[in-house]
């Protein structure tokens, strides 16, 4: 490499090698809220996996006895300049969701869209929207909860997800095995905060008497829940 | 899990880390973590074609979501953005350096740096680039000319970015 080569390289800011790997969550990559959420939601939501019939056939599987309450979609109070809004379009959203409830500031929403693909929507302290593209149903045997780790903010995240009946608490485990985070879910909807920092590792479904059903291994990867 | 989610978990397992640094040597970090999520997005909507050796396909499908991202932001902000490898390179304290980059077209300095930055073949750059092996190493060859030429003392260069429009 030529002398001038050499001081390009010098110049290069950024170690690819330097870089930690924050988990990727799959169905959802765990990022920041807002703009850059509804990204990597959208994102995750091609990653991502399921195809469970919602709104009529959520209870033929492990059961998800919530229906929610209808509401326009108009009303999910996201942003027109952001993301999310135009991914709502993208992702072809009817007129009406389901609204499932709120936990600590968070609305959960869920539909079919024009494709038959199901779709959910989180709003509040966190933000995201995202369809399910693959055969793997929600709720099942196979993915009896489905959601993700988010970042909050520089210090905090957010272990939020939707759960089939049966499933009664839904833990975040770091690479140790220890407990971050620790949610009861409470109408097939878990919220909990966690600190961030540790190194995520598996999200661990429980039912009421205490047995793991389902362990979720997190990929490392670059989204970030720092932020 | 299908066959095609570990592909592609396996893609991602391998490569996020570098089209992350590729994003980031690029962009404002807000703006490259968007570059990663759509990049990962495409690979696992086309991933029929991604190609057995899928870093230089995905560095080509960073480098057009990014230069989506800066027209819309341009549309949205009416304004030119900042280029962030010649604030990179002014952050390495080698001001001149970036400021040489910075008068070189986009094509040569985005083929100069695959090499340098991202340590990639000629023929690997080629491919991001969309060029042929042969057009690539001429160019490379003219690129670091030009960037050789602006970097002698003779040269007037002026800094694109006064005070590298980061602080």
């Amino acid at each position: 490499m030529t002398d001038l080569m050499h001081r390009l390289a010098a110049a290069n800011p950024v170690d690819a090698a330097a870089l930690t790997a924050p988990p990727f969550v799959r169905p959802l990559p765990a990022t920041r809220p807002r703009r850059r959420l509804l990204v990597a939601a959208v994102a995750a939501a091609a990653i991502a996996a399921p195809a469970a019939a919602f709104s009529g056939t959520l209870a033929d599987l492990l059961g998800f006895s919530n229906a929610g309450t209808p509401v326009p979609t108009s009303s999910i109070p996201f942003d027109e300049a952001t993301k999310l809004t135009q991914a709502e379009q993208e992702l072809q959203f009817p007129d009406q969701v389901s609204n499932l409830g709120t936990l600590d500031g968070i609305t959960f929403y869920a539909t079919k869209n024009a494709a038959g693909d199901d779709c959910f929507a989180l709003s509040g302290n966190v933000k995201a929207i995202w369809c399910l593209f693959d055969q793997q149903p929600f709720p099942s045997v196979e993915r009896p909860i489905m959601g993700l780790p988010i970042g909050q903010n520089d210090q905090l995240g957010q272990l939020v997800g939707f759960a089939a009946d049966g499933v009664a608490r839904v833990d975040l485990l770091d690479s140790t095995g220890a407990v971050v985070a620790s949610a009861p879910v409470s109408g097939n909807i878990y919220d909990a905060t966690f600190a961030t920092g540790p190194q995520l590792a598996s999200v661990v479904a429980y039912d009421a008497s205490g047995n793991a059903v389902y362990t979720q291994t997190l990929l490392p990867g670059p989204y970030r829940t720092d932020h | 899990m299908t066959s095609r989610e570990e592909r592609f978990d396996a893609i991602y397992r391998e490569h996020a880390a570098a089209v992350l640094a590729y994003a980031r040597r690029r962009a404002p970090a807000e703006l490259a973590d968007d570059v990663v999520a759509e990049t990962f997005l495409v690979c696992w909507r086309r991933l029929d074609r991604v190609p057995v050796e899928p870093l230089p396909w995905l560095y080509a499908v960073a480098r057009r979501t990014l230069a989506n991202q800066r027209r819309a932001l341009r549309r949205r902000h009416g304004s030119e953005q900042p280029l962030p490898i010649t604030l990179a390179a002014a952050e390495s304290g080698d001001r001149t350096l970036a400021a040489a980059l910075a008068q070189l077209r986009e094509r040569d300095r985005e083929l100069l740096l695959l090499v340098a930055w991202e340590g990639l073949s000629l023929a690997e750059a080629a491919a991001v680039l969309g060029c042929s092996a042969v057009a690539c190493r001429v160019r490379f060859h003219r690129a670091r000319k030009r960037l050789a030429a602006l970097l002698e003392p003779s040269s007037p260069i002026r800094l694109s970015h006064p005070e590298g429009a980061r602080r």
